[in-house]
């Protein structure tokens, strides 16, 4: 319910542009948290300054200190975006900023205000040669998907997402590259180019729809706002954009939920009227538009399944018979048995552990010459839970020994998103403790603990239990074990067990204590 | 370093840029490794104006009328004071003498 009121808040702070009252039982903490997750800070701050509430007054001072750390790091970020830029142009490939890197330096007051956990690069042609380019400038692999490929900065400014396609199934929604690159036009700051404003929403649009099923963070419904407000978008290109790229769908259903959620004004030519189908799935959710915003569970698939209406078959293939096997091999039979053989091993409930063969591991930085300092990579676990709401699978390299021996030092485990497969006890999750993030047993979960209880997590070679988390604390939970395919990652049986005798060790622990008092 | 004169030319830096976050003026250096809060210049209200004034290449001197211009202050005073922040601008390379970008 507070989580909720939290949202709530911040839903009407961001539709209005004026803080709310504050709502009985709401801690202005908890306010600060979700402003946090909601990338909402700078514009909670900004209101608060302005119309300085009582309630306020405490959250000025960490609120302006984040701030400024924002404007470094979105600074940084952008500017990472500029060299990505650069060297994709000194190999003679064309490339453009998607999202945030173009918003952040467009259509919001200062940077800070459009806070993003990495920048994307859409690469207009010759997509192996702008992956050389990266990599030979030093660039390391972090994890990679159909549509993109994510790659950690050697300077240690971010993460970048390079793009051979705007969202996942390319070819889905037709790229046109010569296009894109005579509408663009040149950046306000450190980018050389920007999109056009309709293309950037477009963008926008299938990026909300068709990628997270129209669940977003506050932020990322308030872009499509400010774009409509700040920039002058030609609504009649934009729809000959969207028609030509197959998106009508996407376009109009993001243009729905953003007005639903942050009274984003819809030109009068892009109420496009939907598909019986898709209007009613939309119509409950823009009724309870909270159901837009993230953390909800992301309806991806059904999404997907409501806005391909007609081109259904298409979806599979393209979903299925991605642009190149794991191997790299791009020939259409090898393409087709691997798709094949992937539609068998989902059709079995299994999961595909050949997503990710030759990334290299998230958190697994390429060797250090001797004196030289790690590389920072910035908001690990934010980059994590981007990875894991993008990615089907992420790649993580085991270190401990707690969890021996159903995880062994140094073995590479894939991790599954906790809003795409909901933990349940038994499972090994990946969770945030208090000194970071471990991958422990869920002993006390779902289905036996409420989702909003408090969850218990220990070390299988752990003696007693982690401290309680709460739900959102959990980020993923183990799928599968590289090399060891009949490795089951979840033992409901071994976590009660484990829960059991770390109850009996703490009853002996305090025995003890008891005897030790004289 | 030599010190700057009034009758040189000065602009800002490429790789410095100025925000007015709510009650502050920041100048923020571009080509940090990542978040690093410690090169972060914050400006007091003169300096900040003296800083929105080098959107394009200018003379000591045309700061200082501008400065004297904008605030009650003697030319004198003024004169010490755009020297003394020119200095410390040059100091971190927040500006440059023109032709130096």
């Amino acid at each position: 319910m507070v989580e909720s009121k939290t949202r709530g808040f911040l839903r009407e702070l961001a539709a209005s542009g004026a803080l709310p009252s504050l709502p009985d039982g709401l801690a202005a903490s908890a306010l600060a948290e979700a402003a946090r997750e909601q990338g909402m800070s700078g514009l909670l701050l900004a209101a608060a300054e302005r119309e300085r509430p009582g309630w306020a007054e405490p959250l000025l001072g960490p609120l302006g200190a984040e701030r400024r750390l924002l404007l470094v790091r979105t600074l940084a970020q952008i500017g990472l975006a500029a060299r990505v830029l650069r060297i994709l142009g000194s190999c003679g490939v064309r490339g453009l900023p998607l999202k945030g890197a173009v918003l952040a330096e467009t259509v919001y007051d200062v940077e800070s205000d459009r806070p993003m956990s990495d920048v994307d690069i859409l690469a207009l042609e010759r997509f192996k040669e702008a992956l050389a380019a990266l990599r030979d400038a030093g660039f390391a692999d972090v994890t990679r998907g159909d549509h993109a490929w994510v790659f950690r900065d050697p300077e240690g400014a971010g993460i970048v997402e390079l793009h051979r396609s705007v969202v996942s199934a390319p070819g889905l929604f037709r790229l046109d590259p010569e296009g894109l690159w005579a509408r663009s036009r040149a950046g306000r700051g450190q980018l050389p180019r920007r999109p056009s404003p309709e293309d950037l929403l477009l963008q926008l649009a299938l990026h909300a729809a068709f990628q997270h099923g129209l669940v977003l963070s506050l932020v990322q419904w308030l872009d499509f706002r400010r774009l409509l407000e700040r920039e002058p978008v030609d609504a009649g290109q934009l729809l000959a954009l969207a028609v030509a790229a197959r998106a009508e769908a996407p376009l109009a259903a993001a243009l729905l939920a953003a007005e639903a959620v942050v009274e984003a004004p819809i030109p009068g030519p892009l109420r496009l009227s939907l598909a019986r189908g898709l209007r009613r799935w939309l119509a409950p959710r823009l009724a309870f538009p909270l159901a837009f915003v993230a953390p909800a569970d992301p309806p991806v698939v059904r999404a997907r399944w409501a806005l391909l209406s007609g081109r259904r078959t298409e979806l599979l293939w393209r979903t299925l018979v991605q642009p190149e096997t794991p191997d790299g091999d791009e020939r259409l039979p090898a393409r087709m048995a691997f798709a094949f053989w992937r539609a068998l091993r989902l059709a079995r409930g299994e999961r595909s552990v050949l997503v990710l063969p030759s990334a290299h591991d998230l958190g697994d930085p390429p060797p250090l010459a001797p004196g030289t300092a790690p590389p920072e990579v910035p908001f690990g676990e934010e980059l994590l839970r981007d990875c894991l709401g993008s990615f089907p699978h992420v790649r993580l390299t085991v270190t401990g020994r707690c969890m021996e021996p159903a995880l062994r030092h140094g073995e590479k485990v894939h991790l599954v998103g906790a809003a795409r497969r909901p933990p349940r006890v038994g499972d090994i999750v990946l969770a945030r403790q208090k000194d970071g993030l471990r991958l422990h047993r869920l002993v006390w979960g779902p289905p036996l603990a409420r989702a909003r209880g408090a969850w218990r997590t220990r070390a299988d070679r752990g003696l007693l239990l982690d401290p309680p988390l709460a739900a959102a604390d959990v980020l993923a939970s183990v799928d599968a074990v590289e090399g060891r395919p009949g490795a089951r990652a979840r033992r409901t049986g071994r976590a009660l067990l484990s829960l059991a005798t770390a109850f009996a060790a703490r009853l002996r622990l305090g025995a003890t204590r008891v005897e030790a008092v004289p | 370093m030599s010190r700057p004169r009034l009758d040189e030319v000065f602009s800002r830096s490429p790789r410095m840029v100025g925000r007015r976050i709510g009650d502050e003026y920041v100048l923020v250096p571009l080509a940090g490794r990542g978040a690093d809060l410690d090169s972060i210049l914050n400006l007091n209200r003169v300096a900040a104006f003296v800083w929105e004034q080098l959107d394009g290449p200018r003379t000591g001197t045309a700061l200082v009328d501008a400065l004297v211009g904008r605030f009650e202050v003697e030319r004198e005073r003024a004169e010490a004071d755009i020297l003394e922040l020119l200095e410390t601008l040059l100091a971190v390379k927040a500006v440059v003498p023109a032709g130096e970008r």
